[in-house]
């Protein structure tokens, strides 16, 4: 089962704890703190897998990702403190909620260019992305692009609300946090899906102590997933080139709306 | 070679290496487990309140025992984020910035209080 979620994560673009997480429970019945705990292992692993990939995070922008973390990072800590006081019912709820705006979210995604449409406006920007020093350059298809953060405060609210719901549902949440930086930000795409992929793994990081302390991590659980994702993952970096994509990422998405569905019938009790 | 493009590179090799050791860790546990159970693995659904054994693996349990190597890989990859932060608060030592040094340091301890015992 990793291995179909890590490959099909890799094809179409959907994080792999997002989908994780009901397929456990749904399907094989493990309770859902555990695979939230599972989930928050193989965000970590993704992450760092992604990041020994040489030239991947070439566009990763650090100053970004460390001021962006301190607001995630505290938001994780929240949310998994919260995780193991919440009534079930409604985490299986929000879990649903967070699979319904995924699917959206990937939805718009589908059809959009994978470069940015227009040059971003640098000498539009709010005066704390100075004083931060929030801008870059990234060097996409031969061609070097300045950029600027903008909207800075707003995008770290953002950041902090997607750490939360990492933290509290076991997820990367990175469909949050690349809207952060991505629409708010007004940081090129790129930059910003290269950016995400250090900050899930750091805000998994600052949750999974939690997960931890209250012994939702089960190593007999995590160690064939985590296997498996990794594997899938490269299968799927590999395989992209030749798979039909597209197809793809519709049956995914309808998938992932489906889920989001079951989990708050779940919740509800229906 | 840049200072940017040199530390990419060293904190490439050196998160392949962690990725590999904890990988090559867990299949090991895996095998370990197996043979010392009859090679049956256990459900899923019996993973209510799983073991919180990942911090005490020096104290709890035998190296020969599959588990160990599960967890002590798991422990691993865990620590991933943190040895990518300690690279980032080096370059931002040599490059002299207070200000990213001082938030880098503070995510730092917060992910290693949150990861130790």
């Amino acid at each position: 089962m990793g291995l179909l979620v890590g490959c099909l994560g890799a094809l179409t673009g959907i994080g792999g704890g997002i989908i994780l997480v009901p397929l456990l429970t749904l399907l094989w019945h493990v309770p859902l703190h555990a695979a939230m705990g599972v989930s928050l292992i193989a965000v970590v692993a993704q992450s760092t897998g992604a990041a020994a990939t040489p030239g991947r995070d070439t566009l990763r922008n650090d100053r970004v990702a460390i001021f962006l973390e301190t607001g995630a990072a505290v938001g994780a800590v929240i949310g998994a403190i919260l995780t193991a006081h919440a009534p079930l019912p409604l985490l299986s709820i929000l879990f649903g909620l967070l699979l319904l705006f995924a699917s959206y979210s990937a939805f718009r995604k589908t059809g959009r260019p994978e470069t940015d449409a227009a040059t971003p406006d640098i000498t539009n920007c709010d005066g704390w992305a100075g004083r931060l020093q929030l801008h870059g350059e990234c060097l996409d298809r031969g061609e070097r692009t300045r950029y600027r953060a903008q909207s800075v405060w707003s995008g770290w609210s953002t950041m902090t609300v997607a750490g939360f719901l990492s933290g509290l549902l076991g997820v990367g949440a990175g469909a949050v946090k690349v809207i952060a930086m991505d629409q708010i930000m007004k940081l090129p795409y790129k930059v910003s899906t290269a950016t995400s992929n250090m900050i899930v793994g750091l805000t998994a990081a600052a949750g999974i102590g939690i997960y931890l302390k209250n012994g939702f991590i089960n190593a007999t659980l995590a160690t064939p997933v985590v296997l498996g994702m990794v594997g899938g993952a490269m299968l799927g970096t590999r395989i992209i080139t030749h798979a039909p994509v597209k197809p793809l990422r519709v049956l995914f998405n309808a998938v992932v709306l489906s889920f989001g569905l079951l989990m708050i019938a779940r919740g509800v009790g229906l | 070679m840049s200072i940017q493009t040199d530390l990419a590179t060293g904190s490439n090799r050196l998160l392949q290496w962690l990725l590999l050791v904890s990988l090559s860790m867990l299949v090991a546990g895996g095998i370990l487990f197996l043979a010392h159970h009859g090679m049956t693995w256990p459900a899923p659904h019996a993973a209510n309140h799983g073991d919180a054994a990942l911090r005490s693996i020096p104290y709890a349990l035998h190296p020969g025992s599959g588990r160990f190597w599960m967890e002590l890989g798991l422990a691993l990859l865990l620590w991933s984020p943190a040895l990518r932060l300690c690279g980032l608060l080096w370059h931002f030592i040599r490059i002299g910035d207070w200000l990213y040094l001082s938030m880098t340091a503070l995510l730092l301890a917060l992910i290693v209080h949150s990861l130790l015992p």
